[in-house]
């Protein structure tokens, strides 16, 4: 787990470590998880464009504009 | 420190020279600055330079540049030819930028004279400036507190009185806490407002630079010069920027979630006084209901740390930064060292949550629930300013707090940003506005949050507000006997 997540990150990391960002990842997980956030419409998109933040623009311009905040995923 | 009106008008009587405003500052900053410790660099030939040009001009008769001869700090994670850049990182001592961010040279075509780099916490990622690799910055208020962060420097020089005006850079309330901390005014623009071109990326989709003064005034001035569109920054709004409004039929939400987080007696006090006061001025103020502040914080952490982690997957030492001298078999380990040696912990441990975020490996998608739950925020506060013409809040839960308290490797962290996060993710535009101080002699302050495009309507209120609490920025330009 730690080998690969040394790959990904491009960082040396000890036990330690990894055992806080699992505490974080809890905390984020209780954070996250409470009665109103089950509510998420699955119709939501999943990836916040630019439209989100600005008002002056029409919202379905955006994917054809390629303006997207996508953040890349590690595969 | 004189305000920039006042400089300006100086110089155009003829009472004092550009290159006059550059000594005495680069004085007040030689005595001043070993106490408080907010710069890192400074650049005080370059500045005497540019100075005496502007005299020049001016002596042959040229127009004055609006920003004339005006003294300016910057955080060190704003990009300027010429002179080092490290994000207060050990990565990126040395590192020199070949190019200028754009809110920066435009501050300089307006006349403005930068005259040093400020201390921040380590790539923007802190609330206290004792991240930073070069020493922390105390609280010019009182040295034993914190100025607050990442943009602690940009306030504390401000706080402090060694200039009027600082540029600060925000992720999720980097100005406006340290603004906060330090009695001072600190303006988040609207997402977009100012280019963040040559603004080292922390989180791209929240990330905004901002002027931090002494004076409401000043920061509009300099605001003025900074916005407007930018070839080199694809996000930013060709919408022009309207200047400070007076408050007519205004209603004011008063968030009661937002109430239930504070955690110091004094400030809930001030909050409630203040809107007590605008009531009695013919402004309306009505208690509101947002969603919890602590939901924002878990979006915040959800969305935050992947950006970074996929932004700082450029520090590598190869093009530029830490490079290390030992022996190495595959790239992969001589940038693992790089990045190992060169990093502070905070930062590494972002960029492994944030890792993790990315790649939840049959995990919960917490990035995911963060986007989403987003836009809903984002639909809540347009949905809240269609009723009510700005949001006022307290600008954070507790005063300044000791330094080396801070809360360790934990999301509590984000804690005295709470109220800050809504607007960062968001792109709404806010204000920290000083409030006096309190019974420790330290700085309060409060929160104005307005709809896109409101920079204007928020120097409105903040104006309205200094004139009928009495209450304003709290500048401690006073000498101290013991150095710390």
């Amino acid at each position: 787990m730690s080998r690969k997540l040394e790959r990904q990150t491009a960082l040396p990391i000890e036990q330690e470590q990894l055992d806080l960002i699992q505490k974080q990842l809890q905390e984020l997980g209780e954070s996250l998880s409470g009665p109103e956030n089950n509510s998420f419409s699955e119709d939501k998109s999943l990836f916040l464009t630019l439209d989100c933040l600005r008002e002056d623009r029409p919202r379905t311009n955006s994917w054809k504009a390629g303006m997207i905040f996508k953040v890349p995923r590690l595969r | 420190m004189l305000t920039v009106r006042e400089l300006l008008l100086r110089q155009d009587k003829g009472d004092i020279s550009a290159e006059e405003i550059i000594s005495e500052c680069q004085k007040e900053v030689s005595i001043r600055d070993p106490l408080i410790k907010g710069f890192i660099y400074t650049s005080w030939q370059r500045a005497r330079e540019k100075a005496r040009q502007i005299d020049q001009d001016r002596a042959r008769g040229g127009d004055r540049p609006p920003l004339a001869g005006i003294p300016v700090a910057i955080k060190d994670n704003l990009a300027r030819s010429g002179e080092p850049m490290t994000c207060c990182s050990r990565f990126l001592k040395g590192f020199y930028p070949g190019y200028t961010a754009t809110a920066v040279s435009r501050l300089e075509k307006a006349g403005a004279i930068i005259i040093g780099r400020t201390n921040m916490d380590e790539l923007a990622m802190g609330s206290s400036t004792e991240n930073s690799c070069y020493f922390p910055t105390h609280n010019p208020h009182n040295p034993d507190y914190v100025p607050g962060g990442s943009s602690g420097g940009a306030a504390a020089v401000v706080g402090g009185g060694l200039v009027p005006l600082s540029l600060g850079s925000e992720t999720g309330g980097s100005i406006r806490q340290p603004a906060a901390f330090c009695g001072v005014y600190g303006l988040r623009p609207t997402y977009g407002r100012v280019s963040r071109f040559g603004l080292t990326a922390y989180a791209s989709s929240l990330d905004q630079v901002g002027p931090l003064s002494g004076n409401l005034e000043d920061l509009w001035l300099v605001l003025k010069e900074m916005a407007g569109p930018d070839e080199l920054d694809a996000t930013t709004l060709k919408e022009p920027l309207k200047g400070p409004e007076d408050p007519d039929d205004w209603r004011i939400g008063l968030p009661r979630e937002y109430l239930e987080h504070i955690q110091d007696p004094e400030i809930s006090r001030r909050v409630q006084e203040i809107a007590a006061e605008l009531e009695k001025a013919g402004v309306v103020v009505e208690e509101i209901s947002l969603s919890d502040p602590t939901r924002a914080l878990a979006i915040y952490s959800s969305i935050v740390p992947a950006e970074a982690s996929s932004n700082l997957a450029r520090l590598d030492g190869i093009r530029y930064g830490l490079q290390s001298d030992n022996n190495y078999e595959t790239w992969e380990q001589f940038i693992r060292e790089n990045r190992g040696k060169g990093l502070g912990e905070e930062v590494r441990n972002r960029i492994i949550l944030g890792t993790k975020l990315l790649n939840p490996e049959g995990e919960e998608d917490f990035l995911a629930r963060g986007q989403q739950a987003r836009r809903e925020l984002k639909e809540e506060m347009q949905a809240i300013f269609k009723e009510f013409d700005l949001i006022l809040s307290p600008a954070t839960p507790t005063p300044s707090f000791k330094m080396g308290s801070s809360p360790e490797h934990s999301l509590q962290r984000f804690m005295s940003d709470i109220f800050a996060i809504p607007a960062s993710l968001t792109g709404l535009p806010a204000l920290t506005v000083p409030a006096g101080l309190n019974s420790k002699k330290l700085p309060l302050a409060i929160q104005l949050m307005g709809p896109w495009g409101s920079e204007g309507r928020l120097l409105g209120l903040a104006r309205l507000l200094e004139r009928i609490t009495g209450y304003g920025p709290v500048v401690n330009d006073t000498e101290r006997e013991e150095p710390l």
